[in-house]
């Protein structure tokens, strides 16, 4: 969709203005989320609140989203209560800058080795029912 | 009420393709770019860094999750004026300023005369016209007529906006009321169809259906037993996979 300083953009934010987090059918039935149920999401350094949006085709063992659409109220002069604040979520808030320690404690970039992509490694999350 | 023209000369339309259209929004955003400085601008936009934002699209794309499990896909669907044969938009209009044109049957509005009462956006079962709070009148898909006639433009540039933009060529331009034209042979190979055609408007633009899909029904599913097949030692591209693969997976 788009990304960073284009999520305060007029027309795009048309489109969409709030993310989902994109989960399997069965795997969400499995944990007791239904479709539009708010969730917590958890990852070893923090968690995000965030609604789901249940659907066939995304792997059982993994989510997704449209990222950095979320944004704190007032942000990029939006309405402190645009649906990027009330409902949207920011996925970089459960992303660790390094990777755990390796060998000899050293902690590698969480980036791609070859371009500098950043958030680049896997990232194992919990996924809890939340209220709204 | 408004009449139409018996006959047109031409069926200028849009064929787009649901197999390829992979719900970019190239074409909405393009289409919305061209049309606010064009014809039809400009395009209202109300509350825009708001709670609610919202405003005149000529041209939209929805999604949709359809089958189950293995066997689902995802299409997205452009919709936007299919500038219809016989168009309720255009015989509702109670000034005259919804016309559909003789010469290559554009279905257009006249700024000047429109009222804004959105009869037409009643009639319309496609919902392809929309209300421009600034300038309080109908907004509807031009075909760009503004860019398909301009001799000002290198040819390649003279079709619609969102035709243009498509990255993936799922937009066709053309005269479907021409059997030999290349929309109209696309249509007939691909097995091109009307929306909602029970209603009796007649679309022109017409939509071609995603193909199957490769492993539909008995294909067995993937077996997590299965390995990829060994690099080829004497393949460069294997071993650039391969390297990449180790360099990546330190």
């Amino acid at each position: 969709m788009y990304h960073s300083w284009g999520s305060h953009n007029a027309w795009l934010r048309q489109i969409t203005a709030e993310n989902r987090l994109y989960m399997n059918r069965d795997r969400a039935r499995a944990l007791g989320i239904a479709d539009d149920d708010w969730i917590w999401i958890e990852s070893p350094i923090g968690r995000v609140k965030g609604r789901v949006r249940l659907m066939e085709g995304v792997n059982a063992d993994t989510v997704w989203t449209w990222n950095a659409i979320g944004r704190r109220g007032g942000a990029a002069a939006l309405d402190s209560q645009a649906p990027e604040a009330t409902r949207g979520f920011l996925l970089n808030h459960l992303i660790a800058e390094l990777l755990p320690e390796r060998e000899g404690g050293y902690r590698f970039s969480n980036s791609d080795p070859i371009t500098g992509q950043a958030a680049w490694y896997d990232l194992r999350v919990k996924i809890e029912k939340a209220q709204p | 009420m408004t009449s139409l023209p018996e006959h047109t000369q031409k069926k200028l339309g849009l064929v787009i393709d649901l197999d390829t259209c992979v719900g970019c929004h190239a074409c909405a955003t393009s289409c919305k770019e061209w049309n606010d400085g064009g014809f039809s601008g400009p395009l209202t936009d109300r509350d825009a860094h708001g709670r609610d934002p919202h405003g005149a699209w000529l041209n939209r794309v929805h999604s949709y999750e359809v089958g189950e499990r293995e066997q689902s896909r995802t299409v997205h669907f452009p919709r936007s004026c299919l500038h219809c044969e016989t168009p309720a938009c255009v015989t509702v209009c109670p000034t005259g300023a919804s016309y559909k044109r003789a010469d290559d049957g554009i279905v257009l509005v006249n700024p000047d005369t429109c009222i804004g009462c959105k009869l037409c956006s009643w009639a319309c079962p496609y919902g392809a016209r929309e209300y421009d709070y600034d300038d309080g009148i109908m907004k509807k898909c031009t075909l760009c007529v503004d860019r398909i006639y301009n001799e000002t433009f290198a040819p390649e540039d003279r079709i619609p906006a969102c035709v243009r933009a498509c990255p993936t060529g799922a937009r066709h331009f053309g005269d479907l009321g021409d059997p030999g034209s290349a929309v109209s042979l696309l249509v007939e190979e691909r097995a091109g169809f009307d929306l909602l055609p029970e209603l009796g408007y007649a679309p022109v633009n017409k939509y071609l259906p995603p193909r199957s899909r490769r492993d539909a029904k008995a294909a067995p599913a993937w077996s997590a037993n299965e390995q990829p097949a060994a690099p080829n030692p004497n393949s460069l591209v294997d071993r650039l996979f391969a390297w990449a693969d180790k360099a990546l997976a330190r």
